[in-house]
């Protein structure tokens, strides 16, 4: 099963390096989609099928917290997975996003332990021999 | 060192290592200390207590940062070293905030305003930062000044964390 | 540095402290290699680095992957792991140097840059380390204080 994921975050860097360590972690991965907001994060999954959203807190025009209240309201996009990713820690943001079904990882992220939770709230797993578990470096180290 | 200078200095360090890539040192060298501005972010926060983290990069660092952010040799693009530098102080402001006021507290961090050049440690501020940090970065360094509104500070190093 | 393509080899390394043992393993191929790096940048003694790259991650690490290649390893089927980076003291606030963090650090930078993540580790932490590579099955025998382990 091929995973199609939308990254929703303001900044385009931010957006990058998640992109690439979906790409890099072994997971199969479907069309992946790209948000600069919550709501630009709605769109998005109204005109396209999403299996999995990562998600930001902190942006403008609409935040992460608004945005997945409007995904669970909406009954097409209700059981989506979405995993938050962002630099708030708080404990009662974190226990308020897990009574939303949401999963969380701290900005800043390891690689790793990004792939690690989307493993654990997708199900499924890495390919451990997948050709797309690498990417081409752009320097000529290895 | 006060104990927010060091949580500062801390929540900048993680930053810089695992977002940045970069090495940080404690201490600065002449090359470190004489670097010029190359750019300042500004991330404004409200919750218990409210201000904003000012962290300005000297030296010839945002290219390094936004490349090691990206895995790539070499970015030119200004919008993409700017960028990095605003989640870098984005980073920075949600790590040092439960640090300070503890990890059951809510803030909301607002977007990051970057502007590349200027003049080290300004923007756009009035008044004394609560509390300040440097962090060496290759050849350059980051300064950091946290501004709490209020009489934050003051409770902060009376109730630490 | 150690590589090899005998499914029966291991290849040990002991009293990993801020240096760290990586080790890259190809399960199709059967190709394994250890390489144990003291400091993270060639820059600081250019006259080493030429001598003895594979003391640095920065140029020890590239090392380790072309030799493994040469024996039929490919990087789509790598796997990588690392021990060691431990701090050099018991408080962690003493370590000024802190040459374990810093290893940990250029590795992550090499390895994102190139685009290969890490399939497992233990790194940090105060205590010395030894970890062998068994080269057919990958297995990475942890040993902590005579304890050992598979990562």
């Amino acid at each position: 099963m091929a995973l199609n994921v939308l990254v929703v975050d303001d900044s385009a860097v931010m957006r990058k390096m998640i992109i690439r360590t979906l790409r890099l972690s072994g997971l199969p991965l479907g069309d992946v989609f790209e948000a600069g907001n919550g709501q630009e994060g709605l769109d998005k999954l109204s005109q396209n099928w999403v299996d999995l959203a990562l998600v930001d807190i902190n942006m403008p025009v609409m935040n992460g917290e608004e945005m997945i209240d409007r995904v669970r309201q909406n009954p097409e996009t209700a059981d989506l997975s979405v995993i938050v990713v962002s630099t708030d820690s708080s404990e009662t943001r974190i226990d308020m996003l897990q009574k939303k079904g949401a999963g969380f990882v701290h900005k800043p992220f390891t690689p790793e332990g990004l792939r690690e939770t989307i493993s654990q709230m997708t199900g499924v797993a890495q390919d451990e021999q997948s050709p797309e578990g690498t990417l081409p470096g752009s320097g000529p180290d290895f | 060192m006060s104990n927010l200078q060091k949580e500062l200095y801390r929540a900048a360090v993680l930053t810089f290592e695992e977002l940045g890539l970069f090495l940080p040192s404690p201490e600065l060298d002449d090359t470190q200390r004489q670097a010029a501005a190359e750019g300042t972010v500004i991330v404004p926060f409200g919750g218990p207590f409210s201000g904003h983290l000012v962290v300005t990069v000297c030296g010839d660092v945002l290219g390094g940062l936004a490349a090691n952010m990206l895995g790539e040799d070499e970015v030119t693009e200004p919008e993409q070293r700017s960028d990095a530098l605003g989640e870098i102080g984005n980073v920075i402001c949600g790590n040092i905030l439960p640090r300070i006021a503890g990890t059951r507290e809510l803030f909301n961090l607002r977007p990051p305003r970057v502007m590349l050049g200027g003049t080290p440690g300004t923007g756009t501020d009035t008044g004394h930062p609560a509390v300040t940090a440097q962090v060496g970065l290759d050849t350059g360094r980051a300064d950091l000044a946290l501004f709490l509104d209020g009489d934050a500070a003051a409770r902060l190093e009376e109730n630490p964390r | 540095m150690v590589v090899s393509k005998h499914p029966d080899d291991s290849i040990i390394t002991h009293a990993l402290g801020s240096c760290l043992g990586i080790t890259v393993h190809d399960p199709v191929a059967q190709v394994g290699g250890l390489l144990h790096v003291m400091l993270p940048l060639s820059t600081i003694d250019p006259a080493k680095a030429t001598s003895n790259p594979h003391m640095f991650v920065d140029t020890g690490v590239p090392r380790l992957f072309l030799e493994c290649y040469k024996l039929g390893a490919q990087k789509s089927r790598v796997e990588l792991k690392v021990v060691g980076g431990a701090c050099s003291k018991a408080n962690p606030e003493d370590d000024y140097f802190e040459i374990g963090k810093r290893n940990f650090v250029m590795l992550r930078k090499l390895l994102w840059k190139n685009g290969v993540l890490i399939k497992s580790h233990d790194v940090g932490g105060t205590h010395s380390r030894t970890m062998s590579l068994h080269v057919g099955t990958g297995d990475v025998i942890l040993q902590i204080n005579g304890v050992k382990s598979i990562i």
